[in-house]
């Protein structure tokens, strides 16, 4: 549907149709653009990430408004509206060699990630509004070898493409937020669960021996997902060429979580796809 | 050198260097892996639904930190849902319950355990058969079997009910009246194996995500599978689907018979399946129907089945001509491997019953049954629903190991198994959970005989239907007492006149049973806050309570308490008093005094030890001739089912005729009682969402959870909003015949309902949906239809 | 007769680690060093490679020993041509 399309047909439903248009724009535009949005839930209020780029003023940020504001607001045009995901800048692979980022920004790096996530190894909550009935949307982004950049920032991308029903694990930090009502009308309960804490380093042998992970193989089979370039400089690996990444970096068994128990079941089948090759 | 002295030599340079490095390795910073080693992780089932997931717990300092999926575990292979991920945070809401509190003077006041456990004594002790005990499908096995067995064992009285008649009781009188025993004959391996997966009214993708992957997972490695949602509103299940089938509610009756017609009609069916290993049966009276109906000829069925045309039921359905051929060619084909399942959509049905009975009949007549990926097979909501509901049995008609209380051999097995003088066990069944809350909420004077309903790990003050007629029309009348046990506020403790505290999930032990027949078991792992308990200590506690008043019926036949307990050593122990509730395993106690009974039915659940070491075995679990226990993934099956004989193939030995077979049903079309009309146009459907489970009082308190769905709202069909100018966002007012509620409007949202419906999720204790919901009910299944009812919508 | 001189990371959980090192010091070959934290070291004298190899193995099978790590190794040539063919 071109924009003379779209115009007529505004034209014609104008009254009945003008909200359905928006919405079906919103759902479609917020996804790209609404990433850095700040969120009004109480529950989760610190956990809005900031981007790589500290210099983006508020114009910059298209910050949508909810529905029921739209009559009364002004509406600007998205300054970085791009009608095809194909048009939207690609992210140049960074230098290699051992990233340089300081301890302060490897710890704020840090510190972002976990904003995201109940407890480490939880799956990131998503920090921007989605199309909430299709997992497509999702992998237009975050799909493998994507490399979109996207207001400054990469899309983080799937570590465990095989699986493809997004939403069951990973839900909007703020969802819903057009459809939210004021907190005097909804159930809102602190809670005090805290969650375990990311590992940091794995150890390595000696000074220069390759470390071994500090997390669990499954559902990061991808490691590029993380570790690849143009990833967090506190975990991007300083030699993406090389790809068989288990042949160095050995798991740990400490984060298996193993039981001593043994159990009566055989292994669960093996993991749909191989490590990166 | 000597020998001797060279070996020393080499062992001491060997522990000197040793020694440096250790000294080294201890001097240096301590290994970031440490946050990884002080945890302690044990195995769990998923505190929420049916699917039952295994997940890993990471405990620190007693409290949980860290979930991962069991990657041992067969149902989820190390995978959960997003409910399942963030399980942890249930334990630590703020507003966790930790007194109890009794009403009084209309304030709640906190009072001391034993203060709450005499009170519900003597309250029970007042009028016996007055109290109505309601559990829940989240009951674990030892907590249904210890409520079952003081309710019918003790007090002679079978008004005990689980939630789950809410749930799935249509599921079970589908099971029973077809195969003569509950619970499925397949099990999830099957979605390893179909060609074709039909989900009936079934948002797999929301509502059983990781079952659901399993299906997707095999798409994604190159395997050939066809996903068919046969769905009454396009839902994030139908974006995954191959065929997206959109019926008229209700008309499923219809669709299911008219693929029963195309197999006879094309000679498609499978004869030789059908002659060997089924019958065909219908009600007597389809204005009065039965459990059991009776037997008609295949002539009789075939002369009532062939008006269910594929253009007959195009027309009642919506569906076209083609995609109903599309249904009949595919179970006419009998070199793909068919599953169907389905949750609600099918069983919360004013004709439930019927719709289960057709799907089990289109598989049989079609001969897809008894074949890896060839099976009919429900989900479940909830976690014990099969474990503790139907299995325990806590339905007031039934008794422990699917029998009856209704008959009685099956009466007597249980008073010899509990030591019961003989007619203790009352014939007649107890009030389904309908009635059961329509006589509290009725006074006295008026024929409303129960007076006290305890309630335990469920939440009915949201989630039974037309709650103004169920559950809060007992407010202020006289002399009705409620008891509610439960974790935090719900809507059910507001209206309470006793709120007891409880411990909830790896707080205590248990086991549950999921939808595929697997038993599962967990330990405790972190205390219980504040003064809240086992929901097993306290039915014993009161159960006890009333032994030390005097009621004759918590004696055995030798006078003795019902319950007993003892240690290894055999020296009792006296757990009602909580002191010494932990001296002993008493889940394991209940669970083995449990486990004979399941035998007659041929339901062996695995002994408690095996449960112990596995992630659930699917039972009946028999032990084999070396001392291991094997499981049995399809039943009837020669081969798999160890009570097949050799030679027979296929054997439904608890077929309801005595004579192996399957019954094929006839069941017609008929119409729902509330269809929309000129006052109230709309289909109204109610349902959940993938972030919260039931009625939120868990999930709703897990701020990820409630933060991507912080509220109920209403979805709509854009033409119907525009016409009542509803814009996306807008207050809107949802109305029935019982009253109307204030929600959102959500227009194109994870849902899309066709012109003329909406769909409301329940989870949201500010918006009870289930204020407005209808009350009518499968007369054979008790079970309420949730999914439909007649509403009007304007603009707030 | 290899004698190795091995380095032991015991379990962080004191009780999983001094039941480990209660089995490894009842074992003859074994002569324990002063261990510094969870790091125990020890020295192994075996009857032959595969002997030290079986040992090592068990060693890291053992519930409550994460790691093992070969710090030393010596070997008695002339007992190692006699019992190794």
């Amino acid at each position: 549907m071109d924009s003379h399309d779209i115009e007529s047909y505004f034209r014609q439903h104008r009254k009945t149709l003008a909200v359905v248009f928006l919405v079906v724009c919103m759902l479609a535009v917020s996804g790209f653009f609404m990433g850095m949005r700040q969120t009004e839930h109480q529950a989760i209020r610190n956990q809005t990430p900031t981007t790589d780029q500290p210099t983006f003023t508020a114009a910059q940020i298209p910050t949508a408004p909810k529905y029921r504001e739209i009559p009364n607001t002004e509406w600007h045009a998205n300054r970085d509206w791009k009608f095809t995901l194909a048009d939207l800048p690609r992210a140049v692979a960074p230098p290699t060699g051992i990233p340089t980022a300081s301890p302060a920004e490897n710890a704020a790096a840090i510190e972002r990630r976990k904003l995201l996530r109940a407890y480490d190894g939880a799956p990131p909550v998503i920090p921007h509004a989605i199309d909430t009935l299709k997992s497509s949307a999702c992998t237009s982004c975050h799909g493998e070898n994507t490399n979109l950049v996207i207001g400054g920032k990469r899309p983080a991308e799937i570590s465990h493409p095989w699986i493809t029903n997004c939403t069951s694990c990973h839900v909007p930090a703020d969802g819903m937020r057009e459809l939210t009502e004021p907190q005097a009308q909804r159930l809102v309960v602190e809670n005090a669960f805290v969650g375990k804490s990311s590992a940091g380093h794995g150890p390595r042998a000696y000074g220069t021996a390759p470390p071994t992970m500090p997390h669990a193989v499954w559902m990061r089979q991808n490691c590029m997902a993380c570790h690849g370039p143009g990833r967090e400089q506190a975990i991007r690996t300083s030699h993406p060429e090389r790809r068989n990444c288990l042949q160095c970096h050995a798991p740990n068994a400490a984060f298996d979580n193993r039981e001593t128990y043994l159990t009566n079941l055989k292994p669960p089948i093996d993991s749909p796809r191989p490590l990166q090759q | 050198m000597n020998l001797i002295e060279r070996r020393t030599f080499l062992k001491t340079s060997a522990l000197a260097a040793a020694s440096a490095a250790a000294a080294a390795r201890a001097q240096s910073p301590a290994p970031p892996t440490a946050a990884a080693d002080v945890l302690k992780w044990d195995k769990a089932p998923c505190r929420f639904c049916g699917t039952g997931c295994h997940v890993k717990v990471g405990v620190k300092d007693g409290k949980v930190v860290a979930i991962a999926g069991h990657p041992d575990a067969a149902v989820n292979k190390g995978l959960l849902c997003v409910k399942g991920y963030h399980v942890g945070g249930i334990l630590y809401g703020k507003d966790r319950l930790t007194d109890p509190m009794l009403r009084r003077n209309g304030v709640m006041e906190k009072i001391s355990w034993e203060e709450a456990i005499d009170i519900t004594a003597r309250r029970i002790m007042k009028n016996p058969a007055g109290f109505g005990f309601y559990t829940s499908g989240q009951s674990t096995i030892p907590e249904g079997y210890a409520a079952t067995k003081f309710m019918k064992g003790g007090l002679s009285n079978n008004h005990t009910e689980p939630n789950a008649r809410l749930c799935m009781a249509s599921a079970v009188t589908g099971y029973i009246s077809t195969y003569g025993v509950d619970e499925p004959a397949g099990c999830y391996d099957d979605l390893d194996a179909c060609n074709v997966l039909l989900m009936w009214g079934n948002n797999m993708a929301e509502m059983h995500p990781v079952l659901f992957s399993r299906i997707l997972d095999r798409r994604e490695r190159g395997q050939k599978v066809t996903i068919i949602d046969l769905g009454t509103r396009r839902t994030r299940t139908s974006e995954f689907a191959d065929h997206y089938l959109e019926f008229r509610p209700q008309t499923d009756l219809a669709i299911a018979n008219c693929i029963a017609q195309q197999l006879i009609e094309s000679g498609a069916w499978n004869k030789k399946f059908v002659e060997n290993h089924c019958a065909f049966r219908a009600d007597a009276d389809i204005t009065k129907p039965d459990l059991m109906g009776v037997a008609i000829s295949f002539d009789d069925f075939k002369n009532r089945i062939a008006e269910y045309t594929p253009e007959y039921v195009s027309g009642l359905s919506g569906l076209s001509v083609e995609q109903l051929k599309m249904l009949g060619d595919l179970f006419a084909d009998p070199n793909i491997r068919i599953t169907s399942t389905w949750c609600m959509g099918m069983n919360q049905h004013t004709r439930g019953t019927a719709i289960n009975r057709l799907v089990h009949g289109i598989h049989l007549l079609s001969g897809h049954f008894g074949k890896p990926g060839d099976a009919p097979t429900s989900l479940t909501g909830q976690p014990s629903a099969c474990g503790t509901a139907r299995e325990v049995g806590t339905l007031c008609h039934t008794l422990p190991g699917g029998r009856l209380v209704a008959k009685q051999p099956h009466r007597e097995q249980c008073e010899k198994h509990w030591n019961l003088p003989a007619g203790r066990i009352k014939e007649t069944p107890g009030y389904h959970t309908v009635l059961l809350f329509e006589k509290f909420c009725t006074p006295k004077d008026k024929g409303g005989d129960i007076d006290t309903i305890m309630v335990q790990v469920t939440n009915p003050g949201q989630t039974l239907p037309n709650l103004k007629k169920l559950y809060t029309a007992k407010i202020g009348l006289e002399d009705k007492f409620l008891i509610v046990s439960d974790v935090y506020p719900t809507a059910s403790t507001e209206i309470a006149d006793l709120v007891l505290p409880a411990a909830m999930w790896v707080e205590k032990n248990g086991a549950y049973g999921n939808s595929e027949r697997r038993t599962q078991q967990w330990f405790k792992m972190v205390q219980p806050p504040g003064q809240a308990r086992e929901d097993v200590w306290m039915t014993i506690a009161i159960a006890h309570r009333m032994f030390e008043l005097g009621h004759p019926g918590m004696k055995d036949k030798d006078g003795k308490f019902i319950f007993t307990f003892k240690d290894d050593a055999g020296n009792e122990v006296p757990v009602w008093d909580y002191a010494h509730f932990h001296d002993i395993n008493a889940d394991r106690v209940l669970y083995e005094e449990y486990r004979p009974l399941t035998h007659i039915k041929h339901k062996h659940v695995a002994p408690y030890d095996e449960l112990v070491k596995a992630t659930g075995m699917r039972w009946p679990v028999v032990e084999q001739p070396d001392g291991s226990y094997k499981e049995t993934r399809y039943r009837f099956v020669e081969g798999e089912d160890p009570f097949v004989a050799k030679g027979k193939g296929i054997d439904f030995y608890h077929s309801t005729t005595d004579d192996g077979r399957a019954q094929i049903w006839f069941c017609p079309f008929e119409r729902h009682p509330e269809e929309p009309d000129t006052e109230y146009p709309f289909w109204l459907c109610t349902g959940r969402v993938v972030e919260h489970w039931h009625s939120g009082t868990m999930t709703m308190r897990v701020p990820q959870l409630r933060g991507a769905m912080p509220n109920a709202y209403c979805e709509i069909n854009p033409a119907d909003a525009a016409a009542a100018g509803i814009g996306n966002g807008d207050d809107i007012i949802v109305a029935t015949r019982r009253g109307e509620i204030t929600l959102t409007a959500w227009i194109n949202g994870r849902g899309r309902p066709p012109k003329g419906s909406l769909f409301v999720p329940f989870f949201d204790e500010k918006r009870l949906i289930n204020n407005i919901t209808l009350d009518a009910y499968c007369p054979i299944s008790k079970e309420p239809d949730y999914k439909k009812c007649a509403a009007r919508i304007r603009k707030a | 007769m290899p004698v190795n001189g091995l380095l032991l990371t015991l379990s962080p959980d004191p009780e999983i680690a001094d039941a480990a090192l209660a089995r490894i010091s009842k074992r003859p070959e074994v002569s324990l060093g002063d261990s510094q934290d969870r790091w125990q070291p020890i020295a192994v004298d075996t009857l032959d490679v595969r002997a030290a190899h079986d040992f090592h193995e068990w060693l890291e099978a053992l519930p409550g020993v994460e790691h093992v790590d070969v710090i030393y190794v010596g070997f008695d040539e002339t007992l190692l041509t006699e019992t190794a063919p």
